[in-house]
C-alpha cells in the first residue's frame, strides 16, 4: 500500500485504498443504522419478527442482484425467472439427488449463471424498452416451461416438502438459526457487490451507463461487461431463489411471475439504485409495509401506492440518496 | 514517411444513397491530415467507418498493415486508432481525472480475479493510469479542474477533456471529428495550439474533419477534399486551396467559415 501512495500524487480522495474506503461518513452512518437493526430480531425473539427479518434479508439479496444489472443501464424484468431457476435447481438437487443445502446453492448459482449468459448473449444487444420486453417474455417463458414439465417441476402443484436447510449437519430450520444464516448471506452478497463495483469492472460499468459511445471509443467492450453485469446479478438472484426455496419449503411457477420482478424493481428504486445499500433499504421499507398496513383492510393497496409515489416524487435517488446527503452533512462537506 | 492508415475503395451505401463512393486515401506516420468538404460529402461517414461505428458496404481499411475493416470500435482502439466526437462527449458525473483514467481503459485491463480482489497487478495498473491521467491534465494545463465533475465544466473545457480522454488510450492515430465546432475564434485558436503541442509531444498522426478553414490551414500538412462521397483533391494545403475544383465545390461557397 505504501509504494502505491508514493507513485500516486492524488490525495486521499483516490478510490483504491481499502482501509480509507471503509472509514467514510457514509459507511459509518450505514453501520450505525444497520448493525443495531440486524441485532434487533435476536433481542425481541418473536417468531413473527424473525419471519419478517428473514424476508427482508431475502428480498435485499435478490434486489442487490438487480442493482448490479442496472449499473450497465439495463432493466431486467426476468429477475423473477432467475430467482426461480435458482430455486428449482436448488430444490431439485436437494430432493432428487440429496445434495447438501450449501452445495445446492452453488448449483442454483451455476444454473442461473448459465441461463443468464445464454439469455444475455441473445438479448443484451437490444436497447431500452426492447430489452425490458425481451426479459419480460423470458420470465413468462420460464413460467410456461415449468408448467409444461410436471415430471420435473411438479407443474402447477409446484415442489413441496423441500427439506429444511442443513449446514454441516446443523439444521437451521429454526427461525433464529435461519435468520443468522441469511443475515450472513446478505452480508456476503453485499461484500461481493461492493468488490465488483469498486473494482475496474465497476468503473467499466459506470462508463457504459454514463456514455456508451465514449466508453466504446475508449476501448471498453460493452457487450462483455453487460453480460458480466447481467450474469453476476442473475447469479445473485439464483442464490436468493435457492435460499427462498429452503426457507419457504414450497415453490411453484406462480412464485416467480413477472410481478416478482416488478416488486424487486420497486424495492431497488425506492431504496436507491446508485448505492450498494439501496437494495437493503428498499427491502427494509417495503417488505414489512403490507404487514404494517394489514389492519387498514381495504385501504392497504391505496396507502402502499401513495407511499410509493411519495418516495419516488420526493427522493429521486431513493432512500439511500437521502442517507448519502445526511452523511455528507455529517462529514462537513456540502 | 510510411503510410499507417490505408483506406482502399471504401463504399458505403444507405439504401439508395451512396455516402462514400470508392474512397481511397492514406495517412502517413506523424502526419496531420484534414478531411474537408461540403455538408453531406461523407466526411463523418468516412470517420464512422474507420473508427468502427459503421461497417462499409465494400472496401477495406488497413492500419499498420492489419485489416481493421468492420471491427467493433473497442477492438480498433486496441490498434491505436482513437476518435473523438463532434459534440462534447464526456462522462458527465465522473471527475476530470476519472474521465481520463476511463479513457485509458485499454492500458489498465487486468484479469477478473485480480480486479475483484484488488490484487497487486490491478493496484499497479490503476496507479499507472492515474499517473498518466495527471500527466495529460498537466499537458492541458487544467490541474485546478482535475477533481471537478466533467459535466460542470465549460463547453471549451469539455471539448478539451474529450481530447484528453481519447489521448489516454495512447493512440498513434487520433481521429478528430470537428474539434472546433461550437467554439469561437479565440477558443478554436487555443484548441489548435493545444492539438499542435500534443501532436508534437506525443508524436502521433492526426486525421481531422473540420469546417474552420483557419484551423485546418494552421494545423494540417495535407488536405483531402470530398464531394458526394468521392475524393476530388488530395495534396498539400496550399496546393489544394488553389485547386479550382475545390474552390468551386467548397471553399468558394463557404468562405465565411462559421459552418
Amino acid at each position: 500500500m505504501s509504494e502505491l501512495q508514493q507513485t500516486n500524487p492524488v490525495p486521499a480522495t483516490a478510490k483504491w485504498k481499502i482501509p480509507q474506503e471503509f472509514l467514510t461518513a457514509k459507511s459509518a452512518t450505514y453501520c450505525a443504522l444497520f448493525l443495531p437493526l440486524a441485532a434487533l430480531p435476536l433481542l425481541i425473539d418473536s417468531s413473527f419478527v424473525y419471519h419478517i427479518a428473514i424476508l427482508v434479508c431475502l428480498n435485499a439479496i435478490i434486489t442487490s442482484g438487480l442493482g448490479v444489472i442496472v449499473r450497465v443501464d439495463q432493466l431486467s424484468l426476468a429477475h423473477g425467472a432467475f430467482a426461480g431457476i435458482g430455486a428449482y435447481a436448488s430444490a431439485l438437487a436437494v430432493i432428487k439427488l440429496g445434495v447438501p443445502f450449501l452445495l445446492s446453492l452453488v448449483l442454483a448459482a451455476l444454473a442461473a449463471g448459465v441461463a443468464a449468459v445464454l439469455l444475455g448473449r441473445l438479448v443484451l444487444g437490444l436497447k431500452g424498452v426492447y430489452f425490458v420486453l425481451a426479459t419480460f417474455a423470458f420470465n413468462e417463458l420460464f413460467r410456461m416451461i415449468m408448467l409444461l414439465l410436471p415430471e420435473i417441476s411438479g407443474g402447477t402443484n409446484g415442489l413441496s416438502n423441500i427439506p429444511a436447510a442443513e449446514i454441516a449437519g446443523l439444521e437451521i430450520s429454526s427461525k433464529p438459526g435461519f435468520y443468522i444464516f441469511i443475515a450472513l448471506a446478505l452480508a456476503a452478497t453485499l461484500l461481493v457487490v461492493w468488490m465488483i463495483l469498486r473494482s475496474p469492472i465497476g468503473r467499466a460499468f459506470d462508463a457504459i451507463s454514463g456514455n456508451l459511445p465514449l466508453a466504446q471509443a475508449s476501448g471498453i467492450p460493452p457487450r462483455r461487461y453487460q453480460i458480466l453485469a447481467f450474469t453476476s446479478g442473475s447469479v445473485i438472484a439464483g442464490v436468493g431463489g435457492g435460499i427462498m426455496a429452503a426457507y419457504v419449503g414450497f415453490i411453484s411457477p406462480e412464485s416467480f411471475t413477472f410481478w416478482f420482478s416488478v416488486n424487486t424493481i420497486i424495492m431497488l428504486i425506492v431504496g436507491g439504485r446508485y448505492s450498494i445499500m439501496g437494495p437493503v433499504l428498499g427491502a427494509l421499507l417495503l417488505t414489512p409495509l403490507p404487514e404494517v398496513l394489514r389492519s387498514t383492510g381495504q385501504l392497504q393497496q391505496i396507502i402502499y401506492g401513495v407511499c410509493l409515489i411519495a418516495i419516488l416524487r420526493f427522493m429521486p435517488g431513493g432512500v439511500s440518496g437521502l442517507i448519502d446527503r445526511f452523511a455528507e452533512l455529517m462529514s462537513g462537506r456540502k | 514517411m510510411t503510410a499507417i492508415l490505408e483506406v482502399s475503395d471504401l463504399t458505403m451505401r444507405f439504401g439508395g444513397l451512396t455516402a462514400l463512393d470508392s474512397l481511397s486515401f492514406k495517412v502517413n506516420d506523424h502526419e496531420t491530415v484534414g478531411l474537408i468538404g461540403p455538408n453531406g460529402a461523407g466526411k463523418t461517414t468516412a470517420f464512422n467507418v474507420i473508427s468502427g461505428v459503421l461497417a462499409p458496404t465494400s472496401g477495406t481499411v488497413h492500419y499498420r498493415g492489419s485489416a481493421i475493416t468492420g471491427l467493433p470500435t473497442h477492438r480498433i482502439v486496441r490498434h491505436g486508432v482513437v476518435r473523438t466526437f463532434q459534440s462534447t462527449s464526456v462522462f458527465a458525473k465522473a471527475s476530470v481525472l476519472d474521465n481520463i483514467v476511463c479513457g485509458g481503459f485499454v492500458n489498465w485491463e487486468t484479469g477478473f480475479v485480480s480486479n475483484l480482489f484488488n490484487g497487486a497487478k490491478t493496484r499497479a495498473t490503476q496507479a499507472a493510469a492515474r499517473d498518466r491521467a495527471m500527466e495529460l491534465i498537466r499537458l492541458a494545463g487544467i490541474e485546478e479542474l482535475a477533481h471537478s465533475a466533467a459535466g460542470e465544466l465549460s463547453y471549451g473545457h469539455q471539448k478539451r477533456l474529450g481530447l484528453l480522454v481519447a489521448l489516454a488510450a495512447s493512440p498513434s492515430l487520433l481521429l478528430l471529428d470537428e474539434p472546433a465546432a461550437g467554439l469561437n475564434a479565440e477558443e478554436s485558436e487555443e484548441l489548435a495550439e493545444f492539438i499542435r503541442s500534443v501532436k508534437q509531444q506525443l508524436q502521433i498522426a492526426v486525421l481531422l474533419v473540420e469546417h474552420h478553414i483557419e484551423m485546418i490551414t494552421s494545423l494540417c500538412d495535407r488536405l483531402i477534399v470530398l464531394e458526394y462521397g468521392r475524393k476530388i483533391a488530395d495534396g498539400p494545403v496550399a496546393e489544394v486551396r488553389q485547386d479550382p475544383r475545390v474552390v468551386d465545390a467548397y471553399l468558394g461557397v463557404d468562405d465565411d467559415d462559421d459552418a
